[in-house]
């Protein structure tokens, strides 16, 4: 896969998976590149997302319907508009219930990583990556109800350069474009679909710590993330679903500054020892 | 038609989805205790039983908490569970 430079003319835009993209190529190029790697849960409606001709505004359709149209902004436009394409795909998604997490699997067995922004959950996922997980997802925490497995969303890491001496080294892949400081990675090392083993709620600051929770309460902080339980009509599914994904796992709450710090515990953790 | 919550039992806590607010109210082991503790609805006849409920102070402030949620209302001089789908 070639390295895509926002800003600069693409040579072809590679095809968007999911989306239908049009609008310039110096933003369908890399925004293709971006959302190439999603393979779709599930079918979905189609997804068309309108770039206009001088690159200021974007609009989102789905079946035809006009969902939202936002600016672009002059600085990290990529990252804001994968995120605006990323909140539409788990907004249609019928079978799937999402929550915003990122995702590894170690041994066969997911671990999410659920928090907010900022808390470290990319920088995590990169150092568990480079200790050996596998990746599933940075953003979107996917759960099949029929089956119980969490389902790879495989977005390219967004990997900021905080993010990138958080996690101290960062995972073998494939830049498919930069922007900004913003490197769009694929890990070489993909990981498959398999049933919830481990929840990490992550807390920012105070004393390094990781501690075991209910999974009443790891079910209750995960409701409070961006998620299904967020869309009308599928608060329901989302609840069902999320309680039949936790019975069987293990919920832990880590407090950190810097949480990929305490990779190679959780790497531990993980591994059952 | 469906009840206004839906909830989940883990160990000894239970968390409950009520659907009027779509807002999660999370029962910890003690408060789960003293909800189940009072008197359900019967499932068949959906008669009203008997109110219960222990008489100590702490339950007391528990079970108000509870009323106010929804979970429990008042029936004489006890409180009675209201209906619950547990999928």
């Amino acid at each position: 896969m070639a390295i895509v430079e926002a800003g600069q003319p693409a040579v072809a835009p590679p095809p968007a998976g999911v989306v239908d993209l049009s609008g310039p190529r110096w933003i369908t190029g890399p925004l293709g590149a971006v959302l190439a790697s999603i393979l779709p849960a599930e079918p979905l409606p189609p997804v068309e997302v309108t770039i206009a001709g001088d690159g200021r505004r974007a609009a989102g359709r789905v079946n035809g319907f006009e969902l939202w149209s936002v600016a672009i902004p002059r600085r990290r436009w990529l990252e804001v508009l994968t995120g605006q394409i990323v909140a539409t795909i788990t907004m249609v998604l019928r079978r799937h219930v999402f929550v915003h997490a990122g995702a590894v699997e170690m041994g066969g067995r997911a671990c999410m990583l659920v928090g907010d922004s900022g808390a470290g959950k990319t920088s995590t996922v990169a150092a568990l990556l480079t200790r050996g997980a596998t990746y599933l997802s940075d953003e979107v925490g996917l759960l099949d109800p029929e089956t119980n497995d969490i389902v790879p969303f495989h977005l390219p890491m967004a990997i900021k350069r905080w993010t990138a001496r958080a996690a101290g080294r960062l995972p073998a892949g494939t830049d498919v474009a930069r922007q900004d400081g913003v490197v769009f990675l694929v890990p070489a090392s993909l990981g498959r679909a398999c049933p919830l083993g481990t929840v990490i709620l992550l807390e920012r600051g105070g004393q390094p710590e990781i501690r075991e929770i209910s999974r009443a309460e790891a079910l209750v902080r995960l409701a409070r993330q961006p998620s299904s339980f967020q869309y009308a009509g599928r608060t329901d599914d989302a609840f069902r679903a999320w309680a039949r994904g936790l019975r069987t796992a293990r919920c832990l709450a880590v407090s950190a500054d810097r949480p990929a710090a305490l990779a190679a515990s959780l790497i531990r953790i993980l591994e059952g020892l | 038609m469906a009840p206004r919550f839906v909830g989940v039992r883990f160990d000894n806590e239970i968390v409950l989805l009520d659907r009027s607010t779509n807002s999660l109210i999370h029962l910890n082991e003690a408060a789960a205790q003293i909800w189940r503790a009072c008197a359900a609805p019967d499932a068949d006849t959906g008669a009203t039983p008997r109110p219960t409920g222990a008489k100590t102070a702490d339950a007391a402030s528990v079970r108000i908490a509870l009323t106010d949620a929804g979970l429990l209302r008042r029936a004489g001089d006890g409180y009675v569970r209201v209906a619950v789908e547990w999928p």
